[in-house]
């Protein structure tokens, strides 16, 4: 069996914790309920192509890509619950590379990732009734959702190679998730955002992936966003990959 | 082959020397004991051996392969207990020693009968469903070492595998590790238990502020640095004070303590000038000997005498 896949099926079996998967939906699922419902009251549909979009179908594809983003923003942090459980030297000690063990645990974080949006995809198939997307616009939305699994999870298991307490990596948690999820255009479309807050949005890769989804989905238009994710994904891959090297993380270990 | 053979080895943190200019060798199916104080280096030797961390400088070949350019080729024929305790924190013992099988690649009947086995072999049958996280520290440090053997091996790191482990845990380990190297394998072996070194390793290195100061034998180690042997003689009747006299002026005899009860210790260079004296005296005065030991040295005298000698 090959070592990525050997790594993988150690993540899923024994790292993740079954409880986290409740936790990535229930948020999710109450977005798209309740949020969506509600506002969908209070904000008039979008003309798209000619087309009548409800908040709730826009809402819709935000809700998949944060579920995305949190699995795999804690899947990716599930390296430093490796290193915390001295799990990280005793694999690297193992017959695998340091980039194999990286790229596992970015594999690992997209999985899990695009495994909860496939269940949030299933409890919102209703918003999409009427919703008819080309093969092409399949396949983009399809790029957006893998491209979200793979900068998120690359991007946590980059931060958690920086990560040194318990109580960091609780602060770092929270605060991404919060910044990702309402600096992004996941509830709302960036022109309906303040000027300077607009900037914000653009730079986090959760709004390209988001529009891009919209984008296969409802034919709105992104800002070359698979451009931007693409390089943010290589980018933080390329950092993951890096980090992942123990001779830094040795350094203040060094005590015998 | 030499299983390790390690010259002018360095580590350095900024300004920090950790590994100085270590050298050594380790034959195939020997148990090779690396000794030394806490921040002696230990632990940072054996990072460089398992290519975890690269050297500063020096050589450093484990089983023919350079560390630093062939460290896959390394890694796959070596075993690593480390230190620091390390597990799967969601899963049970069985579960998480068939999962390590798993990611070693050992196939899964193998790893299933492998599992029973240690379970056997480590006195864990009991707990095989208790998770890592309800476990205490000797039992986590037993399913450590145990888990270590899921997988083939020609050469196992140990770097202070018995801590916490309770004194039976602590023999049926070392035993089992006895028991695979007549079967080929090659230990090294860091402790600072020194019985332990005593009773498992062929050879020990003494290691301090990063360099090697003796590699010999335990029992070699024990003549040239040991120093003095102890008598001890438990005499009753007669006149003890005069005995504890004439041997306070026994050429070789550098200290002797009378403690309550009649017990007499003597330091000495020279045990069997004292052990005769001892024997003449308390037939002259009437005394007699209860218990006549002779102590050798310990290996821990032997690296005390050189650890603090040398700093």
């Amino acid at each position: 069996m090959f070592p990525i896949l050997r790594l993988l099926i150690r993540d899923v079996r024994a790292t993740f914790d079954k409880s986290l998967l409740v936790l990535q939906l229930v948020l999710p699922l109450l977005y798209l309920f309740v949020a969506g419902f509600s506002y969908t009251n209070l904000i008039a549909p979008l003309q798209v192509n000619g087309r009548a979009i409800s908040y709730q179908q826009f809402l819709a594809a935000g809700v998949v890509l944060q579920t995305v983003m949190t699995g795999s923003l804690f899947a990716g942090l599930l390296l430093w619950v490796d290193k915390r459980l001295a799990m990280f030297e005793q694999i690297l000690m193992g017959p695998f590379t340091r980039s194999q063990y990286a790229f596992s645990k970015i594999l690992s974080s997209m999985v899990i990732g695009l495994g909860g949006a496939v269940i949030i995809v299933g409890f919102a198939v209703p918003f999409f009734v009427g919703i008819t997307p080309s093969l092409v616009g399949v396949l983009i939305g399809f790029a957006a959702v893998f491209l979200a699994a793979l900068f998120f999870g690359s991007f946590a298991v980059a931060l958690s190679s920086f990560l040194k307490s318990t109580e960091s990596f609780n602060v770092a948690i929270n605060l991404l998730f919060v910044v990702f999820t309402f600096v992004s255009s996941s509830f709302y479309p960036v022109s309906a955002a303040p000027p300077l807050l607009q900037g914000f949005l653009l730079f986090n890769p959760l709004t390209h992936a988001d529009d891009l989804l919209r984008l296969g989905m409802y034919g709105l238009a992104p800002p070359s966003s698979c451009m931007r994710v693409s390089r943010w994904c290589l980018r933080l891959f390329l950092l993951s990959d890096l980090r992942c090297s123990p001779s830094e993380e040795s350094k203040s270990k060094a005590n015998g | 082959m030499s299983a390790i053979q390690v010259q002018g080895l360095r580590k350095e943190y900024g300004s920090k020397v950790a590994v100085d200019g270590v050298g050594f060798e380790v034959e195939r199916g020997e148990i090779f004991g690396f000794l030394g104080p806490n921040g002696a280096g230990k632990t940072t030797t054996i990072k460089i051996l398992t290519t975890l961390i690269p050297a500063s400088a020096g050589v450093a070949t484990v089983l023919g392969f350079d560390v630093r350019k062939d460290g896959m080729n390394v890694r796959k024929r070596i075993g690593v207990v480390q230190q620091q305790p390390s597990g799967e924190y969601n899963l049970g013992i069985a579960e998480q020693m068939e999962l390590y099988g798993l990611v070693w690649d050992v196939p899964k009947p193998v790893r299933k009968q492998r599992v029973e086995n240690l379970l056997d072999a480590f006195g864990l049958q009991s707990h095989r469903r208790e998770r890592w996280s309800e476990l205490s520290i000797g039992l986590r440090r037993r399913v450590q070492v145990a888990r270590e053997f899921m997988h083939d091996m020609d050469l196992l790191f140990l770097d202070e595998p018995t801590v916490g482990l309770d004194p039976i845990a602590r023999r049926s380990t070392l035993d089992m590790i006895k028991g695979r190297v007549s079967e080929g394998l090659t230990v090294f072996f860091t402790t600072h238990i020194l019985d332990e070194a005593e009773y498992l390793c062929d050879r020990v290195a003494i290691v301090n502020n990063g360099k090697i100061v003796a590699v010999d034998t335990p029992k070699k180690m024990k003549e040239r640095f040991g120093g003095l042997q102890t008598v001890e003689a438990l005499v009753e009747g007669g006149d003890s004070s005069a005995l504890v006299r004439e041997l306070r002026g026994l050429d070789g005899v550098s200290e002797v303590d009378e403690e309550d009860g009649g017990l007499i210790k003597v330091l000495t260079s020279n045990p069997s000038e004292a052990l005769r004296l001892i024997g003449t005296l308390t037939e002259k005065t009437g005394a007699r000997i209860i218990q006549l030991n002779l102590r050798e040295p310990t290996l821990e005298q032997a690296f005390v005498s050189l650890v603090t000698t040398k700093e």
